[in-house]
C-alpha cells in the first residue's frame, strides 16, 4: 500500500488538489479526489436547506407583523 | 408562560460535547477533503482523528446513560407515529404563521415533539454510528487491507463518508433554526443551557 504517513514529505505535496501525485490515476487519494456527484448532490442539499429555513423566517416574521398590526390577535 | 426543567445537567453537558465535536469534525474533516487548507493537512488529519475518538467516547457515555437512567423513553412514541409527526411537520409548514399553539405540549416526561424523536433516533442510531464505522474503516485502511479488505474500497468509503458529513451540515443548520420555533426565539436554546424552558400554557 503506498502510504507513507510519516515521511519527509509534507501530506499537502500529495494531498492535494494540484499536488505532485495529479496526474496519476487509478485509485482514490483523499484530498485530491472528490465525486461530482457527491459534491453536486450535497451542494444542492445544503443550499436548498439554506434557502428554505431563510424563507421560512421571513414568512414568519411577516405572519407575526401582519398579526400584530391586524388587531386580530 | 410557565417554566419547566427540561434537561438533566448530563443532557446539557453531551449535547455541548457533541456540538463541539460535531464541529470540529465538519471543520476539520472538510481541510481532510481539500476544500480549503487553514491549519494544514497534517494538523487537520491528526485534529479530526482526535475528535472522532471523542465522539466515540461520548456516544457510549450517552448510550450508557440513556439506558441506565430510563431517559431513552423520551425518544419512545405510543400510538400512530406517522400520523404525530403530521401533525407536527403541519404545524412546521402552517400552524406556526397563524399564531397557533404547539400541537404538542413539552413537559417532564414528555420533552420532545415526535418529529424531534424520529430525527434524533435516527441520527444516533444509524447517523453518526454509521459515520464512526465508515470513518474508522477509514482510519485503519491500511491495517484492514493487510486483513483482506480490498483496497478499492478506499473510494466508496470515502465518499459515504463524504457524504454522510455534508448531510450532517444540512442537519446542523436545520437544527440550529429550529432552536428558533419556541416558545420565544432564544427560548430553545436557553433551556439547553440552563435545563429550565419557557413553554406554552
Ligand atoms: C508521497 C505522497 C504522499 C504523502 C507525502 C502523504 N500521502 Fe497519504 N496517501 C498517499 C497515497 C498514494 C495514498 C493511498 C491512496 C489509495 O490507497 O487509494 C494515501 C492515503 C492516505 C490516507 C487514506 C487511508 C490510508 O491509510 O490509506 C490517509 C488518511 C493519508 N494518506 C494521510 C496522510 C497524512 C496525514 C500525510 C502527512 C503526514 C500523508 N498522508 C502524506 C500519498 C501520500
Amino acid at each position: 500500500m503506498l502510504s507513507p504517513k510519516e515521511n519527509a514529505l509534507g501530506c499537502v505535496e500529495c494531498h492535494a488538489r494540484d499536488g505532485r501525485l495529479k496526474n496519476l490515476g487509478g485509485f482514490y487519494l483523499p484530498g485530491r479526489d472528490t465525486s461530482p456527484f457527491v459534491e453536486i448532490l450535497e451542494l444542492i442539499v445544503i443550499i436548498g436547506t439554506l434557502v428554505g429555513v431563510i424563507a421560512h423566517a421571513v414568512m414568519r416574521y411577516l405572519a407575526h407583523k401582519k398579526t400584530l398590526t391586524g388587531g386580530a390577535a | 408562560m410557565r417554566k419547566v426543567y427540561l434537561y438533566a445537567r448530563f443532557q446539557r453537558f453531551w449535547h455541548w460535547m457533541q456540538a463541539v465535536i460535531i464541529f470540529s469534525l465538519l471543520f476539520t474533516g472538510l481541510e481532510v477533503h481539500g476544500l480549503f487548507s487553514l491549519m494544514g493537512y497534517e494538523t487537520a488529519f491528526h485534529i479530526h482523528n482526535f475528535f472522532a475518538w471523542g465522539l466515540m467516547g461520548f456516544i457510549l457515555l450517552a448510550f450508557f446513560w440513556y439506558i441506565t437512567t430510563g431517559d431513552f423513553r423520551q425518544y419512545l412514541t405510543e400510538g400512530n407515529l406517522l400520523e404525530k409527526i403530521m401533525m407536527q411537520v403541519r404545524y412546521y409548514m402552517v400552524g406556526i404563521f397563524r399564531n397557533e399553539p404547539h400541537p404538542f405540549k413539552k413537559n417532564e416526561i414528555s420533552r420532545l415533539n415526535p418529529l424531534q424523536r424520529i430525527t434524533y433516533l435516527m441520527l444516533t442510531l444509524v447517523g453518526l454510528p454509521m459515520q464512526i464505522i465508515f470513518g474508522f474503516t477509514y482510519y485503519y485502511f491500511n491495517e484492514l487491507v493487510a486483513l483482506g479488505m480490498p483496497p478499492g474500497w478506499i473510494e466508496p468509503v470515502a465518499l459515504i463518508h463524504t457524504l454522510l458529513a455534508y448531510m450532517l451540515i444540512g442537519f446542523v443548520i436545520m437544527h440550529v433554526y429550529m432552536t428558533t420555533t419556541g416558545h420565544t426565539l432564544t427560548s430553545n436554546i436557553k433551556a439547553m443551557v440552563t435545563g429550565w424552558e419557557e413553554v406554552d400554557e
